[in-house]
């Protein structure tokens, strides 16, 4: 270098301690996640693991896993990635170390409100989106403290080009965004309840939408950015192909955000809606193997290595779970396969191949590299990270297996069609249930072998940590500042990072106003059906109760137009039976029976007596007890504001029905009292919660059963 | 802060791009020419799906539903049609067997206990013991086929299509066979006594 380059330079640090301090966020979230996830597997295995207490029961603690292993475990991990990776490849400290804290301690905080409040019942009922409005609103503050300092970063870069790992940074961050805003836009009613502005199939499109994509921009493109980071940094190989980078990346992030109506096969949703999340997912194939092309093939000539090396090990194991979780979903995807597939734990199957495969493993490989350059050390034992390498795997492979015999069991059981009598081979649902315990208790020991897994690893870690004996002081970096920007192409887009956010928020913008505008536009989402008036105050205060429980976790409200649906549940769904349900309750599984069409199948007791203990109606219910409903009395206090912000959002509720709705509700809850009474049921049972509950059960499917004819369900 | 340790292959050198990031670089491969076909061949296989099934309006979800329901239907008519028809001799058969009334018994605690208690005492459902009926008339030709059909509005299920032949005749076997059971806590009677032939 000569004289004059050398005056240019400008010095710098990094922020690592931020780092450090994410990096122990993931460990504690990831190890809490997996023990959340391992008790709620054997909770299916073993119904009396729900313990007979609220606040653990499979309905409460699923939605609790799901937010801790996406939004704690990879949210903090992918945290510490990025803060990492964006500083060294900007040649700049993070714009603002208070922004950093504030980050940091936000996201905590949540995460911890969080599992307070959902393990209470406090829920949206909208599934990865379950934490209600004030959390909400804090998680797209702390979005947007993130947003400022990447972005602060990114301006004060010294490298000219922005490099492939930070155009995947910058789609998560513009697209998270736009996802979380647009789903959890609610009215509330209090300060922990809140009702969604959609309702039915639009807010079922705009669920999926969001659920789909927080797969694909939380848990997919920052995890890509990363792979893009320490897979050459770990191989010390170039990466693959820049252009194959470039083809991926933009089709990827353009293709994406269409898809996910996959989630809405064969329900009310209109049909080209459907046919356009199918058609997408299929095209999202080869841009997401591009991906993986890119890590596996940058380790070419170093395959010896992966077999030594942990950090490569990891990371290499979680791309070929990328490949193999980014087939299996365009399968899924397709109709044929979906019908089969869908409600069944084949998704669950899935949805964990890439958590664990994915998401997991390339954590882990991330953290073996980070460590020891963070507390300047070496990684404690490579026997230990050999062995947790193998029981993470082992535990993955019996988690997916499982979980594909139970899913296609299942899946074929229910549509098993006697051909010479046209009746259901297997009309009982419970047994279809029991068939699949064996698997339960596969999935289970699989994930407790991910568990064991992963404390090994922190173990491994901490100890490594343990044995750092340097001080951890800030290095001095130098390098000169921004050169002006002189490329041609999408190398001068490079160079131009707001320019290039700007195109990224198009890209997801197009899909977004394709799918979601019509739903505002069109009188096809809500055909006018005279036959469907809006729910009682009772039955909306025990929808809320339905809501609370978590019931939407193992029961769907949505029978397809399938034959052996028909003969199952009844005439199949129609896109009016939902339009005043704010939110929709379409459901994602069936580990229990649908129950669009329940109401008025059974008797008021056999409820009553199903709800205490489901096992004295279906002998091997795996059901938990739910007592606490027939002790808990009604919330009548808030049932007036509850009516008029439903009124607000369109729910024709006139303005004397909301003035009377207590008097109303329990004029009904008496008389469904006085016929429980008759069982000898207490008369107090009259404010208990089980008689909403019972109330909206009923209701179900009951009111279309008699107004929609064939014909209807065919337009 | 060029100073990479990256390992380069002497045949790799001309696909090297004059990139580096924090010590990163990268090849320009071409694409993959079966990536390329994958990818190409997806789009294009969207755009037929989607323009046969839904711009030119070609079969719909429901129309396999419609197609199928209509055969299968008619197949579950036929069957219930002649389920329905009790047979006297057959019937007698199963009655005359203490062995089948014990099926009947073990049908009867795996489906109709959580409705009519141990030995049709009555609970949510009515008392099968007493002389009183709903719906049937206390005889065997007309239990089986209000087993069979149900009453859904009262919730009753139509067991026609949950239990097999055998099933059903045994049930009912075992129902006969606890007339006028003396239950210590029967339910109130309901019905009315159905008028002797």
């Amino acid at each position: 270098m000569n004289q004059e380059a050398n005056q240019n330079l400008e010095s710098f640090s990094y922020d690592d301690k931020i780092v450090r301090w994410f990096t122990y966020a993931t460990l504690l979230w990831g190890a809490v996640a997996m023990l959340l996830g391992v008790t709620i597997a054997f909770q299916l295995a073993y119904w009396k693991l729900n313990m007979g207490l609220e606040w653990l029961t499979f309905g409460r603690l699923r939605p609790l896993h799901t937010n801790a292993a996406i939004f704690a475990f990879v949210g903090n991990g992918m945290f510490a990635g990025v803060y990492y990776s964006l500083q060294r490849l900007c040649k700049a400290r993070l714009f603002n170390d208070l922004l950093s804290k504030l980050h940091f301690w936000g996201w905590q905080l949540i995460i911890v409100s969080a599992a307070i409040s959902l393990p209470l019942g406090m829920t949206t009922g909208k599934e990865y989106a379950e934490l209600e409005w004030p959390i909400d609103i804090a998680i797209t503050v702390v979005w947007v403290i993130f947003a400022v300092n990447f972005f602060g970063t990114l301006i004060r870069r010294r490298e000219r080009h922005i490099y492939v790992a930070i155009w995947f940074y910058i789609a998560t961050i513009v697209t998270v965004a736009v996802l979380h805003i647009v789903n959890s836009i609610s009215i509330p009613v209090s300060l922990m309840k809140s009702y969604s502005i959609y309702a039915g199939a639009q807010d079922a499109l705009i669920q999926w939408w969001y659920g789909h994509n927080a797969v694909a921009f939380f848990l997919t493109t920052p995890i890509l950015g990363l792979m893009y980071y320490f897979v050459p940094k770990a191989a010390n190989r170039p990466v693959y192909s820049y252009r194959l980078s470039i083809v991926h990346f933009w089709s990827l992030v353009f293709i994406y955000i269409w898809a996910g109506p996959h989630h809405l096969l064969y329900t009310a949703l209109p049909e080209w809606l459907q046919t356009v999340g199918m058609v997408f997912s299929v095209a999202l194939w080869a841009p997401s193997w591009g991906g993986m092309i890119n890590g596996l093939l940058t380790l070419r000539g170093k395959w010896s290595e992966v077999r030594t090396n942990p950090v490569l090990k990891f990371l290499a194991t979680a791309v070929t779970f990328y490949g193999m979780s980014t087939f299996e979903g365009p399968l899924l995807s397709v109709k044929s396969v979906n019908s089969v597939a869908h409600f069944t734990d084949w998704v669950i199957g899935h949805v964990h191949a890439g958590t664990i495969g994915w998401n997991y493993m390339l954590t882990a490989g991330m953290l073996y590299y980070l460590v020891p350059k963070l507390w300047k050390t070496k990684i404690y034992s490579i026997a230990l990270a050999n062995f947790q390498f193998w029981t993470a795997t082992i535990g993955l492979f019996f988690y997916i297996v499982s979980m594909w015999i139970a899913g296609v069991t299942q899946g074929m059981m229910w549509r098993a069609i006697d051909g010479e009598t046209g009746t259901l081979v297997y009309p009982n649902f419970i047994e279809t249930v029991t068939q699949i315990i064996p698997m339960y208790w596969v999935r289970a020991i699989g994930g407790t072998l991910v568990l064991i897994s992963f404390l090994v690893m922190i173990y491994n870690l901490l100890k490594s940590i343990a044995a750092s004996k340097s001080d951890l002081k800030e290095e001095i970096y130098q390098a000169p500042a921004l050169s002006a920007n002189t490329a041609t192409g999408h190398r001068k887009l490079e160079g131009l990072p707001m320019i290039f956010t700007v195109l990224v928020l198009l890209s997801i913008i197009v899909g977004t106003v394709v799918e979601i505008t019509p739903t505002f536009l069109a009188n096809r989402f809500f055909v006018k059906s005279d036959s469907i008036t809006p729910y009682t105050p009772l039955e909306l205060l025990g929808r809320d109760v339905f809501i609370k429980e978590g019931c939407y976790t193992c029961h769907s409200q949505m029978v397809r137009p399938m034959v052996s649906e028909q003969l199952r549940y009844g005439k199949p769904s129609h896109i009016s039976e939902s339009r005043y349900d704010h939110p929709f309750q379409w459901g994602s599984r069936r580990i229990g029976p649908d129950l669009a069409r329940v109401g008025s199948k059974y008797p008021h007791m056999w409820h009553y007596r199903h709800m205490l203990n489901p096992r004295h109606m279906t002998h091997d219910s795996i059901m938990p007890n739910y007592p606490w409903l027939a002790r808990k009395k009604i919330h009548y206090d808030v049932l007036e504001k509850k009516m008029r912000v439903m009124q607000a959002l369109g729910v024709p509720y006139s303005d004397s029905e909301v003035a009377s709705s207590v008097e109303d509700a329990q004029y009904q809850a008496n008389e469904i009292a006085d016929i429980l009474a008759q069982s000898g049921v207490d008369k107090s049972v009259a404010d208990k919660e089980i008689v909403a509950l019972i109330s909206y059960l009923q209701r179900l499917g009951s009111e279309v059963a008699e107004g929609i004819t064939d014909q209807e369900v065919e337009e | 802060m060029s100073n990479n340790k990256n390992e380069i292959h002497e045949s790799e050198k001309k696909l090297l791009l004059n990139h580096d990031y924090d010590g990163i670089q990268e090849f320009n491969f071409p694409l993959p020419n079966w990536w390329l076909t994958t990818f190409w061949g997806a789009i294009i296989f969207g755009i037929g799906y989607f323009s046969y099934y839904i711009i030119f309006n070609g079969p719909d979800l429901k129309h396999e539903y419609f197609v199928n329901k209509e055969e299968i239907h008619a197949l579950r008519a036929e069957y219930l049609a002649k389920l329905k028809k009790f047979d006297v001799n057959t019937y007698t058969s199963y009655a005359s067997s203490p062995e089948m009334v014990k099926h009947g018994e073990y049908v009867f605690n795996m489906n109709c206990v959580a409705c009519h208690r141990e030995k049709g005492a009555g609970d949510i459902g009515p008392n099968l013991t007493d002389e009183y009926w709903l719906f049937a008339k206390g005889t065997p030709e007309t239990i089986f086929p209000f087993i069979i059909e149900g009453n859904p509005l009262n919730g009753m299920p139509a067991w026609g299509e949950l239990l097999g032949e055998d099933d059903l005749y045994a049930v009912t076997a075992y129902i006969m066979s606890i007339q006028g059971y003396p239950h210590e806590n029967p339910k109130a009677p309901q019905g009315e006594i159905p008028e002797k032939e």
